[in-house]
């Protein structure tokens, strides 16, 4: 899958966050993104997705069907957890997502029940069981000790087949656990 | 170990719950006596006791429940047309900019405007018997639309948008992210406007006098200085007022969709 940025500009206030930004994007596999905290990540994704709209320049190639996981778990607190995966899905789809993260026994608790490193799961589930042609992962093992992190990882791989991933992380061992290619943004405004 | 005996918290505090309202109540009936002791004139202020056994011997006549009937029919067709109207106009207005700017100052103006003058005005275009209904819609309109549109501009953003990521339908979006997130808001309307629509509503019974209701009830003990009776309808008042409020939280509190998953 290609993605295309013709000369994307984004901007919030006075902040230039992206200034005539040119990539191709080449998604294959798992591609991870890197770079500093407040570098522009969070907002390549957003732009990628269509949830924000670049000021000037264009957007090629984007999928009709985007999956986003943002780096908030946004889990609606008065549903349980079944019930918020089961939003995006069927129940059987739903349950099997969420058993694929190992929380078979916390189907029917509530949110705010969950540890952070379970509720990151429930988002990680529901972001798995949301049919869509990309996978955009913000930041999504917060929270996970290293155990869980490799067995996500392991999962993430087998998703990789059926759709292209592109992760955010702070953590280089991640994307070398997944052999994935690396892109690092850097700089005010952000460049590859 | 103390055996035989179960600890059972629930039925302690609610046991404890009923002994501070018992001692409460206890309190305010001594506080009341006092009073009518010091008064010491039964035209001026009646005592616990006299307002006990009038309303006792109220109950006992047709014509209490007829009239206490009829204004409860009357200001609960106020207060539902009034929450009906509100949760219409809060939408439409959470919907529009320039609704909410068409809206605004008249609800405003609603709100601010002394009762009487609208009961007074009510008096001049319709009969008798709608007026209370027209007040008490008239004061609930107000309280349900500011708290309902605070709750709708106050729902989560990153919800919302979670929702459009994920492309939720409107239903979905409506029921699983706007109705609960309204909730609260619209509980705390509904109870406060349930006080306003029986105090309002009375007033415009008290001014209209229509044929068969608790306030033309009161007019007449005011007239024939009646103050037992004054005291007794009041008590009635106040108890009908407390019963629909306690019957709206019951009904509103732990609605299903809370209870649902923490069950099973």
């Amino acid at each position: 899958m290609k993605l295309v940025f013709q000369n994307v500009c984004k901007a919030f206030g006075e902040k230039q966050v992206f200034s005539d930004f040119s990539h191709t994007f080449v998604l294959e596999g798992i591609t991870a993104l890197m770079g500093a905290s407040g570098c522009g990540k969070t907002t390549l994704l957003r732009l990628m997705s269509g949830l924000s709209k670049p000021q000037s320049g264009e957007i090629l190639g984007v999928p009709q069907r985007v999956t986003v996981l943002f780096q908030e778990d946004r889990l609606l607190p008065w549903i349980s957890v079944l019930e918020n995966v089961a939003l995006v899905c069927d129940q059987t789809t739903a349950e099997k997502r969420l058993c694929e993260v190992g929380l078979a026994a916390e189907l029917h608790a509530m949110p705010q029940e969950l540890s952070g490193g379970m509720r990151r799961r429930v988002a990680l589930a529901r972001a798995l069981a949301h049919e869509s042609e990309l996978l955009l992962l913000d930041e999504p093992f917060q929270g996970l000790d290293e155990a869980l992190c490799k067995q996500m990882l392991a999962l993430l791989q087998t998703e990789s087949a059926a759709r292209p991933i592109l992760l955010v992380t702070h953590d280089r061992a991640q994307a070398q656990a997944v052999g994935a290619p690396v892109l690092y943004l850097h700089g005010s405004p952000a460049k590859l | 170990m103390i055996s035989g005996m179960a600890y059972k918290p629930f039925q302690n505090s609610k046991w404890k719950k009923g002994t501070r309202i018992l001692l409460s109540v206890s309190v305010w009936l001594c506080i009341w006596q006092i009073v009518y002791l010091l008064v010491g004139k039964d035209v001026l202020f009646a005592s616990p006791v006299t307002v006990a056994k009038r309303l006792a011997a109220l109950c006992c006549t047709g014509d209490f429940w007829l009239h206490t009937f009829s204004s409860l029919l009357g200001i609960t067709e106020g207060y539902l047309l009034g929450v009906l109207a509100g949760i219409l106009l809060a939408v439409l207005t959470a919907c529009s900019k320039w609704l909410y700017a068409l809206f605004q100052p008249m609800l405003g103006v609603i709100k601010s405007t002394p009762v009487a003058s609208f009961i007074i005005l009510a008096l001049v275009w319709m009969q008798k018997s709608t007026v209370p209904v027209f007040i008490s819609f008239l004061m609930v309109v107000p309280i349900i639309w500011a708290n309902l549109t605070t709750g709708i501009r106050e729902t989560d953003p990153l919800l919302l948008e979670m929702a459009k990521a994920y492309s939720f339908t409107r239903r979905q979006t409506l029921t699983k992210i706007y109705l609960p997130s309204v909730l609260p808001s619209l509980r705390s309307a509904l109870t406060t406007a349930i006080g306003f629509a029986w105090k309002a509503g009375i007033a415009a019974e008290v001014i209209s006098t229509p044929r068969n209701s608790i306030g033309a009830q009161l007019y007449n003990a005011k007239v024939y200085l009646e103050t037992a009776d004054l005291f007794a309808w009041t008590v009635v008042v106040v108890l009908l007022s407390m019963l629909f409020e306690k019957l709206i939280v019951r009904f509103l509190t732990d609605p299903p969709h809370r209870r649902k998953g923490a069950e099973k």
